[in-house]
């Protein structure tokens, strides 16, 4: 239990510091700085870990794990798992086709909108445009006036994506 | 907590064989529902497991199995779902991605080279936003009157959520 209190905690003050930061500036690299003030939180799920009481000085024998290693790096591990599984949510706000699509239509009069008028204030240019831009700057892509060229590491992903949706019998996806 | 957690893992390799499994044999339309039916059928296995193991599963030493027994399978379910979810990220990053369309798109086009308006007619945009809504469609968040999509009670909930999401943490519109 210890760790993973220690986990909760760590991510509490994850998100506290992630919320505030976010709302005071706008973010670019927006992955980047969420695993700096991750990484931050890391060193202070030790300090958490620490501090907290044994479990066996307040719980029954049924919730109480030693305080060891297994622990530690247990509690370690759902702190990480509690990251990504926000970090999933809140990418699907940020970038999300499905949720962008139900934020306009949310916003659209009651008799709702056809493909073709959810173009209007839903540019599918600009969805593509950014995408090539984020594959340019991750350095998958490198751009030439109007060109973009696939370079060593856009290949090697292209290829282990393309094999994986074929093991899976997923079609062409996206 | 060892035997938890072990326990979490082997559940976690079941469901990666079974679901590769009935992905390569079946070829189910509705992917991620097939795929959270072997997830959450595994659960009571790992229970079960739990229950008829021995403590130290046989070749554990004596210091993994102080803890409790509820913490120690709490904690492997726990271990477990994490797992699922990990793994449902990398596999809509496979199965969805956009941007992984694109770059097999332009990995495949001759010299790998390809403009915005090429790789707008290889994967149409149109298309994709046809499939979310359809999407969203079979998820009841939306729903169609002739030609036109019209927003449905939960879909507004969850418009509502995202949208003060998108404002509050300065994320523009997105998408």
């Amino acid at each position: 239990m210890r760790g993973l209190m220690a986990a909760v905690l760590s991510f509490a003050v994850f998100f506290v510091g992630h919320a505030v930061l976010y709302r005071c500036r706008v973010i670019r690299r927006k992955l980047l700085v969420m695993f700096g003030i991750w990484g931050a939180g890391g060193l202070l799920y030790v300090v958490f870990f620490r501090l907290l009481p044994p479990d066996a000085s307040y719980l029954p024998p049924l919730l109480a794990a030693p305080t060891d290693a297994v622990t530690l790096l247990n509690g370690a591990f759902v702190y990480w798992c509690l990251f990504a599984a926000y970090y999933q949510f809140f990418n699907m706000a940020d970038n999300s086709v499905g949720v962008r699509c139900l934020v306009e239509l949310s916003r659209a009069p009651r008799m709702g909108l056809t493909l073709e008028e959810l173009k209007g204030p839903y540019s599918f240019e600009t969805m593509v445009g950014r995408r090539l831009e984020r594959l340019v700057d991750a350095g998958y892509l490198e751009q030439d006036n109007k060109y973009y060229r696939c370079i060593a590491k856009g290949r090697v992903a292209a290829s282990v994506m393309s094999r994986l949706k074929a093991f899976l019998n997923l079609g062409p996806g996206g | 907590m060892v035997k938890g957690i072990a326990l979490g893992l082997i559940t976690f390799c079941v469901f990666l064989v079974a679901h590769v499994a009935v992905f390569r044999l079946r070829a189910p339309v509705r992917r991620f529902d097939a795929m959270m039916r072997v997830h959450w059928l595994l659960v009571p296995t790992l229970i079960l497991a739990y229950v008829v193991t021995p403590r130290d599963l046989g070749v554990l030493p004596a210091a993994f199995i102080e803890a409790g027994w509820l913490i120690d399978l709490a904690n492997g379910i726990i271990v477990y779902d994490f797992l699922f979810v990990g793994y449902s990220m990398f596999y809509f990053l496979v199965d969805r991605g956009f941007s992984t369309r694109i770059l097999i798109e332009v990995g495949r086009a001759p010299q790998a080279t390809l403009t915005q308006e090429q790789v707008e007619a290889v994967y149409a945009p149109e298309h994709i936003v046809a499939r979310r809504l359809g999407d969203l469609l079979d998820m009841r968040s939306v729903t169609k009157a002739g030609e036109r999509f019209q927003i449905a009670p939960s879909g507004r909930r969850q418009a509502r959520v995202f949208s003060f999401m998108k404002t509050f943490f300065n994320l523009g519109p997105g998408g």
